[in-house]
């Protein structure tokens, strides 16, 4: 895929399209918090009736608006997907509340900076109480009858096969699509994480494409109004057509195969594994609001499986520093083995009966499945939809 | 099984409460025992920098004089490049300190959760750990 892309470049604009090309400098990833923060007033005015002269943005060689660069989202790793039941309605963290959470995160940045915090790329507080922005309480939607039924038989490293409440892992369908290293799929692979966020866009006449680090993918956009692939054609990540609207890049996909999980517990504060159906139809648009920050906002629906569509928004934040390193994702995956060893050995050698009390160091055999150190239980509260982590605390 | 890796080790201590930490590729509890804390102190022999994740293979000299090879669970090679590592942090014979959860079933893998060298110097293994960073 590298190859398609440097080939791409190299026939299209070389040098142009491959380097960043925004001269502008370089944040530090320590204050792409505060560049991030006028996404509030940005949003507010976009409703009030004195809206500021709306920003005009650079255009490209062949006249469309130059969206390029790269857009980590390292700035969104405190902001959960899913909204604290406590903020309502609310978009916006209060004054107050921002600071407390950019205290939150910066104490996390100095943790990681002296590497006693793992996997996680930096990145500061938003001003944003969640990524989802409708349903307008920032939560999930319910599933409909059928997506619950699908959703029972729908596997992951984070939401196991279990038998007799055990979690059982034996082949390789007990495990997601990103657990296998396939992909993170649509529209997982265009939310934050807690590493490997970098987003690189490159634009040529008559299309888009979107560089994603996790896991080293490349999404190419025709935007020349080709007819779109026939629908008996499914894809993991879909097929993505774009066009401009105004400043708006819109981009309608479709033509899922449904294997990837349409949420993964792997977005800070998301419902873990949901199914997605072949019905399941995206349409992003990315508006350039200033120098440094493109709007996003994703709508996702799938009707045999929601029973209503939800949106996310959030801030792109430029950062040309960023250096997007080669995930080859499947070259080390022993993960599957060792989980299906693992489990194999749980079943041959089950734990004796928890004492009472209920401690902490049984293995979680069949006998103890409500014990605090069963593997069930010790998978329960990541991120489910009770639970979500609350801002600048994931 | 159990008793000779316990064996081996300097110490095991049941930690109190789950962590909820960083999300990492795959579910840490599926594979490894957060609820168990094993001190390895040994010799590289190896640093595999794989994705989705990178292996640390160490020889660790056991009670009964036989020496052990065990493998490390660290990040991403992307993740270790962002906290400072290169290739050439862990050669082999470095001499280092390992601390972290054991495999559920037994066998010599431990998912790291603190790193020290013989100076002092501490550093993450950038893993999923949900106990990392503490001691």
């Amino acid at each position: 895929m590298t190859k398609r892309i440097l080939t791409f470049c190299a026939l299209g604009f070389g040098a142009v399209i491959c380097a960043a090309t925004h001269t502008v400098a370089g944040q530090q990833r320590a204050t792409a918090p505060a560049a991030a923060a006028p996404a509030a007033p940005a949003a507010s005015a976009a409703k009030a009736p004195a809206a500021k002269v709306p920003y005009v943005p650079p255009k490209t060689a062949w006249g469309e608006p130059d969206l390029q660069g790269m857009w980590p989202l390292s700035h969104l790793i405190s902001t959960p997907f899913q909204r604290t039941a406590t903020y309502g309605e609310r978009r916006f963290l209060t004054d107050q509340e921002f600071a407390a959470a950019q205290q939150s995160a910066d104490a996390r940045a100095t943790r990681y900076t002296s590497g006693a915090v793992p996997a996680a790329d930096g990145g500061g507080a938003s001003r944003l109480t969640s990524l989802l922005s409708d349903p307008p309480n920032g939560r999930f939607p319910e599933l409909t009858a059928k997506g619950k039924e699908m959703n029972d038989k729908f596997y992951g490293s984070y939401k196991p096969r279990t038998v007799d409440g055990r979690p059982i892992f034996d082949s390789v369908d007990d495990f997601d699509t990103w657990d296998r290293c396939i992909t993170r799929g649509m529209p997982v692979s265009m939310l934050t994480r807690n590493y490997n966020v970098g987003i690189r866009l490159m634009q040529s006449p008559g299309y888009v494409v979107i560089l994603l680090e996790m896991a080293h993918e490349a999404r190419i956009i025709p935007t020349n109004g080709s007819p779109a692939l026939d629908p008996t054609i499914k894809q993991y990540m879909g097929e993505s057509r774009g066009h401009w609207e105004g400043n708006t890049l819109v981009v309608d996909t479709k033509n899922f195969n449904a294997k990837p999980a349409q949420t993964n517990s792997g977005v800070p504060g998301s419902p873990n594994l949901t199914v997605a159906s072949e019905s399941l139809h995206i349409v992003e648009r990315l508006t350039r609001t200033g120098p440094e920050t493109i709007e996003y906002k994703m709508t996702v629906e799938d009707p045999i499986v929601l029973t209503r569509p939800w949106t996310v928004e959030f801030p792109w934040q430029l950062d040309p520093k960023y250096d997007m390193y080669e995930y080859a994702c499947h070259e080390g995956n022993t993960a599957i083995r060792n989980y299906i060893e693992t489990s194999r050995f749980e079943r041959a050698h089950p734990a004796p009966p928890a004492p009472a009390g209920g401690g902490r160091g049984g293995r979680g055999g069949a006998g103890a499945p409500g014990g605090a150190g069963a593997p069930a239980g010790g998978r329960g509260g990541r991120g489910g939809a009770a639970t979500p982590p609350a801002p600048g605390n994931p | 099984m159990r008793n000779r890796l316990i064996s081996v080790v300097a110490s095991v201590v049941v930690l109190m409460g789950a962590a909820l930490s960083v999300s990492a590729h795959h579910s840490f509890s599926a594979e490894f025992d957060g609820s168990k804390k094993v001190t390895l102190e040994g010799t590289v022999v190896m640093m595999e920098w794989v994705n989705p994740h990178s292996w640390l293979h160490l020889d660790v000299p056991a009670a009964d004089g036989k020496v052990e090879r065990w493998k490390v669970e660290g990040g991403s090679p992307n993740v270790l490049q962002r906290l400072g590592w290169t290739r050439d942090s862990l050669p082999a014979g470095t001499k280092i300190k390992v601390i972290g959860s054991p495999a559920k079933d037994g066998a010599k893998r431990l998912n790291s959760q603190s790193l020290e060298f013989p100076d002092g110097r501490k550093m993450s293994l950038g893993g999923s750990n949900p106990n990392e960073g503490k001691q």
